[in-house]
């Protein structure tokens, strides 16, 4: 398994393709600053959203609870799993009740998480992610690489390839139109053919018991409408207390994501139709833990927009392959730990703190502020890189005591000036790859100092 | 049970309270023409958007827009251009080859292009999804500004699904080139009456 | 008014210049500067790395060194964030508290405490500011693109106050340079990409030389200019500042 810094410097080998899924990605963050820039209150909106979201971490059982009765007066059936395993069992369950063997899923990186495509794959039942981006990195067997934008790695000519092998396409050079009709058919036999249909949630609204799905496609709606079975996934901290709130979330959501004011559709799902059955599972898999970090909590807050990846220059130029989390970029770094402190290690580190993602987070998550966080924290219990330790400490050990700063900036100083380049340049490995030293002056600024003023 | 569970980890986890945060609705209103913004906002999704005298004439519009295609419904009292009757129809299957739905939608948000249908408006659910083309009607009046004010609205939505539809469906999944058309209609448009 | 210069260890080592621009450039406005010899690190690069435990050391050097000075400038916008920001997991004694609110970048020293915007300074060159992360962010020297609300900065009113100055307008106005710190070794390859960029986007709009407030940033890109060969100099704001004719 290779960590960050590797999977890193290996998407670098192709300077082009970097240039261009960097590019990719700035233009969604300009368009965000756009459409925001349109809204009267933008960063009031956000602190409200923040705010929101904190009071409702405070009273999260009670929310859950209200949800549920709401919902199951509605007529929904709600369950509840502890992990990813067991919302998979829940899933089957649920299918395998129905004879459910042909299954649709709209975009929840929910079930991604859970691995649930996988483990229905298993157990034999055909599942088909309906959103193009998704479809398109099922039909490659990869993950996903952005959290709203599955695809955004893939070239047109991949994709051309991927469909003519698939869905029998014509080669099209990657003609987008041509492509996302014939997706349009494909996928419409299967809305049409299938059991039940799977979605995320988006908000979970605790007042009335109601679902929020958000699609551009009409894909979540096409599934659900078709089929007889709709199973919706959500983690626990979906939940936002009023129906008011959808005002102030939805008007961040989709600016935050695309650069749109608003999704083509947000489905408002209350009430199963008569004859038909809704299942709601509210999913924990480490986020009630979670909630009991005090300096990670507010990662809860999160509502997978995906703003903070397309601002990050480093998930820009590295692709959302190279975390090997389900979520990735900034949000990823802060979350993943959480789960598994060793795997994720490297993540917290896939930063230069520059504090973009802080600042487009619609829900204020201070994303750099916890990404230096989860690094003492790494450093204390994750013991790795004994040289890289033991330097550090000998810099605490330099920069805490004068007379040995001063001796040490003299050796450094003395090393750098005079020990032949190949040397100083393998002492530095790391930099002079790719940088030179910078050019040491005969005296530093203490020394002049001591001359021309004292 | 993992119900009790999670919430026990949950009581005892949370942190203090903290109270909701007061929102002050009027410091967003834009005080901008609700109309021309609507308008905008709709055209920038990829939707249309024709202002019409009344029903009639919308059903005039419509066919110099569609011509006569052959699978049509209509769910809008007053234009009764509809060919199949959605009361007949129990499966989707049904609607795959549905051309054209003409609907009423209940409003119009200025900020965003979106109008509201709930199911009393769509009669089956998938119908808006499932056709080809879709035309929704509404009032001029019907245009408020923005979500806060539209939530205003719905504060006693009780309806089993509505959805606020924003223009055609689309996705630019494909090297994040645009297309109009995905897995929903494959165009939009509103008819707005005009105030009398 | 007493003013402490704090100077970053590696400006003390590398670039010297600065150090003495900042200096002179705080004696020309009348000012009673003192450069504590004693003075070591902010700890920055132990604690970015996740040991800042082990910094603590560091950080009561730094107060005890600064402590009596009515404030405290730098010609660094990370070392001075960082001072603000992290060194409350020290006991937050009257002198600790007295070092975080009276510490400033020297940018802001100037506009915000000395009032003043304008030092005669004459610079006549093509100038690229790269607005350094910690310093627009973190100190607020200016409104971050992604921030929506009033323009405002304080390092752009500072250099069109140089004469003879030409501002260039670049296609990112403050995408982080990639140095980050430790980041710039172990994430090298993204690094030196994010730091090329930046260096590419300069160069494209005809700057001649590129500005910051942050000899780190400068160091990085200047580590890849001089690899690279290419004409384009770095010059810390100060410096600029600090020229006349």
């Amino acid at each position: 398994m290779i960590d960050h810094p590797q999977a890193a410097e290996i998407f670098n080998e192709d300077e082009e393709r970097v240039n261009w899924h960097d590019k990719s990605l700035w233009v969604v963050r300009q368009k965000r600053d756009k459409v925001a820039s349109n809204v009267k209150g933008w960063e009031e909106l956000r602190e409200l959203a923040s705010g929101i979201k904190a009071h409702t971490l405070s009273k999260l059982d009670e929310y859950l609870i209200r949800f549920e009765s709401q919902a199951i007066k509605n007529g929904a059936k709600v369950h509840w799993a502890a992990d990813a395993e067991e919302h998979n069992k829940i899933v089957f369950k649920i299918l395998n009740e129905h004879n459910a063997k042909n299954v649709v899923k709209s975009k929840s990186m929910l079930t991604e998480e859970c691995g649930l495509n996988h483990y229905l794959e298993k157990k034999g039942i055909d599942i088909v992610d309906t959103d193009l981006g998704e479809r398109i990195v099922q039909l490659a067997k990869e993950p996903p690489s952005h959290i709203v934008m599955p695809a955004i790695h893939k070239k047109r000519e991949e994709i051309d390839e991927l469909f003519h092998q698939h869905l029998n396409t014509e080669l099209s050079g990657g003609d987008e139109v041509y492509l996302t009709r014939e997706a349009r058919k494909h996928l419409r036999q299967k809305f049409l053919n299938a059991d039940a249909a799977i979605t995320g949630v988006n908000f979970a609204v605790a007042e009335t018991g109601t679902i929020v799905v958000c699609t551009n496609e009409g894909n979540a709606d096409m599934g659900v409408h078709s089929t007889k079975l709709h199973i919706a996934s959500m983690g626990i901290e979906k939940i936002i207390p009023k129906q008011e709130h959808l005002g102030i979330f939805l008007r961040l959501l989709a600016r935050s994501a695309t650069g749109q004011p608003i999704t083509a559709y947000t489905s408002h799902f209350r009430s199963p139709k008569q004859g038909n059955e809704f299942h709601i599972i509210i999913v924990d898999n480490g986020r009630s833990k979670h909630l009991g970090r005090s300096e990670f909590r507010s990662s809860l807050h999160c509502i997978r927009c995906g703003a903070c990846m397309n601002t990050c220059p480093v998930y820009r130029r590295s692709g959302g392959h190279s975390y090997n989390a389900t979520i990735p970029g900034p949000i990823g770094s802060i979350l993943s730990p959480g789960f598994d402190l060793n795997k994720y290690s490297s993540l917290p580190f896939a930063s230069s703190l520059c504090g973009s993602c802080t600042d487009v987070c619609p829900v204020k998550i201070d994303i750099h502020a916890q990404l230096y966080k989860w690094r003492q924290v790494i450093k204390e219990k994750v013991h790795k890189d004994r040289i890289k330790n033991f330097v550090i400490f000998i810099s605490s050990r330099i920069f805490a005591h004068p007379s040995v700063f001063k001796l040490s900036s003299k050796i450094g100083n003395l090393s750098l000036r005079h020990l032949p380049q190949t040397i100083t340049n393998s002492l530095v490995k790391g930099w002079t790859k790719h940088r030179m030293l910078p050019e040491v002056p005969e005296n530093t600024f203490t020394e002049w100092y001591k001359e021309n003023r004292k | 049970m993992s119900r009790e569970s999670i919430l026990n980890t949950i009581k005892k986890n949370r942190p203090s309270f903290k109270e909701l945060p007061e929102i002050v609705y009027k410091n967003f209103k834009m005080g901008n023409d609700l109309l021309k913004s609507f308008v905008e906002n709709l055209k920038a999704t990829g939707g249309e958007v024709f202002f019409v005298k009344d029903k009639n004439d919308a059903a005039l519009h419509i066919k110099d827009l569609f011509g006569e295609p052959g699978n049509i419904i209509s769910l809008s009292k007053g234009i009764n251009i509809g060919t199949s009757n959605p009361a007949e129809i129990s499966f989707a299957k049904e609607l795959d080859q549905l051309e054209l739905v003409i609907s009423d939608a209940q409003f119009g948000v200025a900020e965003n292009g979106a109008v509201w249908v709930s199911e009393k408006n769509i009669f089956h659910r998938v119908i808006p999804f499932i056709t080809l083309h879709l035309v929704l009607i509404l009032n001029e009046e019907q245009i408020i500004g923005n979500m806060h004010e539209a939530y205003e609205k719905l504060s006693s939505f009780d309806e089993g699904y509505g959805a606020f539809i924003s223009g055609p469906s689309k996705t630019a999944d494909i090297e994040q080139s645009l297309v109009i058309g995905a897995q929903g209609p494959l165009s939009t448009t509103i008819f707005l009456i005009k105030s009398q | 008014m007493t003013v402490g210069l704090f100077i970053p260890c590696y400006v003390n080592q590398f670039y010297p210049d600065v150090a003495i621009a900042s200096l002179e450039l705080l004696e020309k406005q009348g000012l009673k500067i003192e450069y504590p010899l004693n003075q070591t690190c902010c700890g920055q690069p132990i604690a970015n790395s996740g040991f800042e435990k082990s910094a603590i050391e560091t950080y009561n050097l730094f107060v005890k060194n600064f402590h009596r000075f009515d404030y405290i400038v730098s010609p660094s916008g990370s070392c001075v964030h960082h001072v603000k920001e992290y060194f409350d997991i020290i006991e937050q004694t009257d002198e600790v508290a007295h070092v975080r609110s009276r510490i400033y970048e020297i940018s802001e020293f100037l506009v915000k405490i000395l009032k003043k915007e304008n030092f005669n300074s004459y610079f006549p060159h093509r100038v690229g500011l790269h607005q350094s992360c910690h310093g627009l962010r973190g100190l607020n020297l200016g409104k971050p693109s992604e921030i929506i609300g009033e323009e405002y900065s304080i390092t752009k009113k500072l250099l069109n106050n140089v004469k003879g100055i030409e501002l260039v307008d670049l296609d990112r106005e403050d995408e982080c340079c990639g140095f980050g710190g430790t980041f710039a070794v172990t994430e090298e390859a993204v690094s030196v990409k994010m730091g090329v960029d930046r260096i590419n986007d300069h160069i494209n709009h005809n700057a001649e030389v590129i500005t910051a407030t942050d000899m780190s940033c400068l160091m990085h890109l200047e580590g890849i200019i001089r690899k690279r060969k290419l004409s384009v100099k770095i010059k810390h704001l100060v410096e600029i500042l600090n020229s006349t004719n």
